[in-house]
């Protein structure tokens, strides 16, 4: 009696060798390399390190909106309670008491304080550096975008600013401000089939898109308000328009949110050459109307 | 079964490219405790600035210095100064441009646009 093998066995036992071996090759011989990571993904200790360089780049230029762009590419959804902790722990690892202040000076800004934390804060303003770059640094409270809205989106504790731009540090109370969507991520796309760099803005609600939300634009003397929906091949929840060169703009939601501002485009290089870097903003509903 | 060999090639080669999808493609290995060594240049740039930035703020060279060993740029002194060209042709925010120069400074670099740079804005 002839002796059969049943034919696609050959073929499985190849298949099941080689995925084994493509898996160990794809994964830990030769894996996918990422060299032009954001921030969000660096190592802890490293990223810790690049919060406190923000809360010191803050401490020297005052630049709120900057500080606040940078602390979005973190991807902390509580980054005001995770600055304050690093606060905390400054002080347990005896830490120098600038970088103790410098951090609770940026948590303060988002609402949040610490009685230990607070016993560190200098009772006077500190004394402006006579630096150049402070010099030009003359960051000033943006007016309210919505003087008629019954919500107030910015925070009532935050801190005043002194005479030369710098952030007074005067303990905050610990009450949170109130908004109805926070900003949960803000991207730079260089987009090579765009010619024209876009203001996007997407609104959320449990990771839906939320249609028919007011969005407030300002950039210099001028303003404009979007709805979300208005292009629903791009999404319920999604607004847009599109930028100019060196123009800083102003975007909050109407219904009250975190206010954006210095969000501004920049040169970038796509693989179709030389592009406009495009904007797009993240608000997420964490309130109740 | 008369030719399993050339069989389980076939299922081999099937089985390699069916994995090297899926580990590259579909999902692929990622890295969340990466260096500052690996960040976008634009995020590079950031860090550079706020390293800049922070040694204004309280003078410790050496601090800086060891900031900027993370980037492990070749030479740290060409990498700012092509930074601070690259931010100055692209219009960048003054400011910024200030804190890298304050670095360019101690490592000893400079170059005539930047001299003109800040003639420019001293002026």
């Amino acid at each position: 009696m002839k002796e059969q093998t049943f034919w696609p066995l050959p073929i499985i036992a190849g298949l099941v060798l080689g995925v084994a071996l493509g898996l160990i090759l794809a994964w830990l011989i030769a894996p996918v390399q990422y060299h032009d990571t954001a921030p969000d993904r660096l190592r802890a200790d490293l990223k810790e390190e690049y919060i406190l360089l923000i809360c010191e780049t803050y401490a020297a230029d005052g630049d709120w909106a900057e500080t606040q762009e940078r602390l979005v590419e973190l991807g902390d959804r509580d980054i005001g309670a995770t600055i304050m902790e690093m606060a905390e722990r400054a002080i347990e690892q005896g830490r120098p008491v600038s970088t103790i202040r410098h951090l609770a000076a940026v948590a303060n800004r988002y609402g949040v304080t610490s009685p230990a934390v607070a016993r560190f804060m200098p009772t006077v303003p500190p004394t402006p550096s006579p630096s150049p770059a402070a010099e030009r640094a003359t960051p000033t409270p943006a007016p309210p975008l919505l003087p008629t809205a019954t919500r107030t989106p910015t925070p009532t504790a935050s801190p005043t600013r002194a005479a030369a731009g710098r952030a007074t540090y005067t303990p905050q109370p610990t009450a949170t401000p109130v908004l109805l969507y926070r900003l949960t991520a803000q991207e730079r796309i260089c987009d090579a089939d765009r010619p024209d760099p876009l203001l996007q803005v997407v609104v959320l609600h449990d990771d839906e898109e939320v249609g028919g939300v007011e969005v407030v634009v300002t950039w210099r003397s001028e303003s404009a308000r979007l709805f979300t929906g208005f292009k629903p091949e791009l999404g319920l929840g999604y607004a847009d328009m599109i930028m100019e060169s060196n123009t800083p703009y102003a975007v909050q939601l109407a219904a009250g949110s975190d206010e954006v501002s210095g969000v501004q485009t920049a040169p970038c290089t796509s693989e179709a050459g030389p592009r406009l870097v495009s904007v797009r903003l993240v608000f997420e509903k964490v309130g109740t109307d | 079964m008369k030719r399993p060999v050339p069989l389980a090639a076939v299922g081999f080669l099937l089985g390699l490219g069916i994995a090297l999808v899926l580990g590259w493609v579909v999902w692929p290995v990622e890295y969340y405790d990466t260096e500052v060594l690996f960040l976008h240049p634009t995020y590079k740039f950031e860090y550079a600035v706020m390293v800049g930035a922070a040694y204004e703020l309280d003078g410790d060279w050496e601090r800086a210095a060891g900031r900027l060993l993370a980037l492990e740029e070749p030479e740290m002194g060409v990498w700012v100064r092509d930074q601070i060209h690259l931010a100055i042709a692209a219009n960048e925010d003054p400011v910024k441009i200030q804190h890298l120069i304050g670095l360019a400074r101690p490592l000893g670099v400079t170059s005539e646009i930047i001299e003109a740079f800040v003639e420019a804005e001293s002026g």
